[in-house]
């Protein structure tokens, strides 16, 4: 078993809670990508792969000029197909929602 | 960490509206719902798929939020939390669900247990 510290340290920053369930829900996303859809630049999500890739949460490559990232550890793929699972009930519940309240409205 | 979020407008619907389409839980939440809408309260929901799940309501502020912990029979399942929030906009009021859970793996479970003692301390 190996020591839990690290993985405990990579998830106290929102930011890179946010930055692991991104790479968790897409599968694969480069530094760029994930720049794009957060508030922090490339070089600042770089430096929290990193820390994440440290910790055994998620496993780095090289493709090219770029590093590309995918979920590493069982955990992450259970909560990525848990998120999908429990969107797409919603999704379901709130199209229901919607007719429900347009007979009210009409 | 895994938290899922969906949103919906109701158009033209205010948020009083809005509140009586969400309270009335089983057009479209569950097949049947067995819950007063009162902090503490327990019930239980059988939804579409015929499974059942126990509920604890946790917040009732009508017009603005509903949310209750929610749980199936199943030995693994440590239970999720729901809020439900309605914003008023433009054109009607906007739902927005999020449900929160971290019964998905052990790294998930003990990194939950230490971000909720972060959020108490904070």
């Amino acid at each position: 078993m190996h020591d839990p510290g690290p993985v405990f340290a990579a998830l106290a920053d929102p930011t890179r809670r946010a930055i692991l369930e991104r790479v968790a829900a897409t599968g694969d996303a480069t530094p760029t990508a994930l720049a794009a859809d957060l508030p922090v630049t490339r070089q600042a999500v770089a430096k929290h792969l990193a820390s994440l890739e440290q910790a055994g949460l998620v496993s780095g490559r090289r493709v090219g000029r770029e590093h590309r990232y995918a979920p590493s550890a069982a955990p992450l793929a259970e909560a990525a197909q848990w998120m999908a699972r429990v969107g797409g009930e919603w999704d379901e519940r709130l199209a229901r929602l919607g007719r429900a309240a347009a007979r009210r409205a009409g | 960490m895994s938290c899922v979020t969906r949103e919906l407008l109701l158009e033209d619907l205010d948020p009083e509206q809005a509140w009586d389409a969400v309270v009335d839980m089983e057009n479209w939440l569950a097949e049947e719902a067995e819950l007063v809408l009162e902090p503490g309260a327990e019930g239980r929901f059988r939804l579409d798929d015929g499974s059942e799940r126990h509920a604890k309501v946790e917040e009732v502020v009508p017009c603005r939020t509903l949310s209750w912990w929610w749980w199936s029979d199943e030995a693994d399942d440590r239970g999720t939390h729901v809020e439900v929030r309605l914003v008023e906009a433009v054109s009607g009021t906007r739902v927005v669900v999020v449900e929160s859970g971290f019964a998905v793996g052990p790294v998930a479970f003990a990194a939950s247990a230490l971000l909720h003692r972060t959020a108490i301390l904070a």
